[in-house]
């Protein structure tokens, strides 16, 4: 077996940065597209490999591979997403959905924490991949939203339940990674993280509607949802982790029609004089789709019933694929998957032989149940012939589809290739042991989830930086004296969590569905200063947690 | 060539690369993986060298999906 010798020195550590330097320094700083950024990336990810880490040519190709067979996954959501936005949108669907929401509260903050916060969150507790934000910014867009805003407010709202959302998956990851002494110490100092990530998210969503009188005049909406999100996930803790993000997202679901005859919920906002994240009907800073939408609709005649279909028939069919547990069983036993050979570097680094290689699930994939939705209720638009409400759209369906997708889908693919290829040349292990190398118990302890959200920047998803990071996080609490294990796994959850807020790939995917690829770094920058604050109360709380 | 047409091209390239770099690196012949490889590294250098060679963007260039023409 051979001896990892990895170069942890100071100028390592710096090159091992330079890739996502790079990316960043593209994306936020030279405004180049997701599709230009990526592959600039990769490029630069793979020279430092081959130049500073002795990383063979045949090592960059199975990364590469892996890379792209992770972007499957993401992809599927994206194209199936984009197909159900088409056909709600040629079929006038919005503007009825619109109407809709305005029948349920005229309340437009409600509304936006309702969709943004609340049903996002409810989605996530079942289905992932990135699904909850490209089922929410369009209808965000639907109600008026700037396109930006409505990917980056689902984007937030979210991330809190990415580590027991899913029916618990980031969750099980850590435990298959790492020898956990006391499991539930640890959910439950991870539950009070995230409910922290929550609440933030909460604020942040008021604030993006309407600066602080926004804050003010949600205030209570806010605090009674996130007792319910946080709250009840945290006591969920000591009965079933694993269903304690679908309970809660189900309950506060639930919670929002006795809110919406609240009064102060189901009037409009009064005395809020400035509302960056909306525009008028008449604004220009709308995606096309929208504008045709509200062109084509209006007197298509299409119900509130017909209009919601799509989105009804992809809950009961994610709900009843994941959550009833014979038929979750029976569907997640077809799996397919390529295989691929062990590789290592000229530092002894080895990645084992995987056959297959992470393998998908198709009938369990929330990207089904999505395209499901869609072909369902593209049948059922056609039959009742609403499916094309804007005669003077002439272009085919499914062409229209293949040039919505590819840009992003190349610009996701990059992403993970990138990710694939520094973990390959054991550039993310250095980011992260060098971190670890200097801390001290206290450093370590605020560190932690700084190098979760690393490892979901990297890899757009919180459970590969648990399954990345998390045995990294329990060798240095066996390591350092006076470092509980349970709070440094507890702040990998929750960075891991925050982390997917900045992850380029997700950022795209949101910016595919909202119509807006190429203003990536406009989103970008919308939500760092969250992800900075949270990751540093966050760092803070597991302090003190670390003390107890 | 349309923008949109050269970006198909390199959708496809990335397809086709991903089950030749599968096949070769596991059972060979090693052509396989390298021509994946070598796929793989043209696919991912058009973007960047579409946005080198086009700045700034060309009249006639169509906009990605969303985006308003500059």
């Amino acid at each position: 077996m051979n001896t990892i010798q990895l170069p942890t020195d100071f100028l390592h550590w710096i090159i091992a940065l330079l890739p996502i330097g790079v990316l960043l320094l593209l994306l936020v700083g030279f405004r180049w597209k997701g599709i230009e950024a990526g592959p600039t990336g990769v490029l630069v990810a793979g020279l430092t490999g081959i130049l500073f880490f002795r990383t063979p040519l045949q090592t960059l190709a199975v990364a590469g591979g892996k890379g792209l067979w992770d972007a499957v996954f993401i992809l599927y959501v994206v194209w199936s997403a984009l197909l159900l936005y088409l056909v709600t949108v040629r079929a006038g669907a919005f503007e009825a959905l619109r109407q809709g929401f305005l029948g349920f509260s005229k309340n437009e903050l409600f509304l936006v924490l309702a969709i943004g916060w609340v049903f996002s969150s409810f989605f996530q507790g079942i289905a992932g991949f990135g699904a909850p934000i490209a089922v929410t910014a369009p209808l965000l867009i639907g109600i008026g939203v700037r396109p930006v805003y409505a990917v980056a407010i689902p984007l937030i709202a979210h991330a809190w339940a990415k580590m027991f959302g899913t029916l618990g998956v980031g969750w099980l990851a850590m435990a298959n990674v790492v020898e956990i002494t006391d499991p539930t110490r640890t959910t439950v100092e991870t539950a009070i993280l995230l409910w922290l990530v929550n609440l933030l998210g909460g604020l942040v969503v008021a604030w993006f509607y309407g600066r602080m009188p926004a804050v003010r005049h949600g205030l209570p909406m806010i605090l009674i949802i996130s007792a319910i999100h946080g709250g009840l996930q945290l006591a969920l803790m000591y009965f079933n982790p694993i269903l304690s993000t679908f309970i809660a997202g189900t309950v506060a679901l639930a919670a929002l029609y006795p809110l919406a005859r609240w009064r102060r919920y189901a009037e409009p906002v009064p005395d809020i004089p400035t509302r960056p994240a909306m525009t008028d009907r008449q604004d220009e800073d709308r995606p096309a789709g929208a504008k045709e939408t509200d062109q084509a609709a209006g007197d298509n005649g299409m119900s509130l019933g017909l209009a919601f279909l799509p989105y009804i028939l992809l809950t009961v069919l994610a709900i009843m694929a994941l959550a009833i547990q014979p038929i979750n069983a029976a569907l997640s036993s077809f799996e397919v998957g390529l295989p691929f050979p062990a590789t290592q570097t000229g530092y002894g680094l080895d990645r084992e032989t995987a056959a297959p290689y992470s393998p998908f699930a198709p009938l369990t994939h929330p990207g089904t149940f999505v395209l499901i939705a869609a072909l369902v209720s593209l049948a059922v638009y056609r039959w009742k012939g609403c499916a094309e409400a804007d005669p003077d759209n002439q272009e085919s369906l499914w062409k229209n589809l293949v040039r919505d997708s590819v840009p992003s889908s190349i610009a996701i693919a990059s992403f993970l290739v990138m990710s694939k290829l520094m973990d390959h040349s054991g550039q993310t292990t250095v980011l992260a042991q060098g971190l670890a190398s200097v801390a001290t118990p206290t450093v370590f302890a605020f560190a932690a989830n700084w190098i979760g959200i690393l490892g979901a920047f990297m890899t757009s998803s919180s459970t590969a930086s648990n399954i990345l990071f998390s045995p990294l996080q329990a060798q240095a609490a066996s390591a350092l004296d006076g470092l509980s294990q349970s709070a440094v796994l507890a702040g990998q959850g929750a960075g891991g969590a925050t982390g997917n807020v900045i992850a380029p790939a997700n950022i795209v995917l949101g910016s595919s569905t909202a119509r807006i690829a190429g203003q990536e770094g406009d989103i970008l920058r919308k939500v760092l200063a969250w992800t900075i604050i949270t990751a540093v109360l966050t760092g803070i709380a597991t302090i003190i947690l670390n003390l107890f | 060539m349309r923008k949109s047409t050269i970006l198909d091209i390199v959708f496809l390239l990335l397809l086709a690369a991903l089950p030749l770099i599968s096949i070769g690196a596991t059972s060979g012949p090693e052509i396989l993986w390298q021509l994946g490889f070598g796929l793989l590294i043209i696919g991912l250098l058009v973007p960047p060298a579409l946005r080198l060679r086009n700045a700034p963007a060309q009249p006639g260039d169509e906009p990605d999906v969303g985006e308003e023409p500059s």
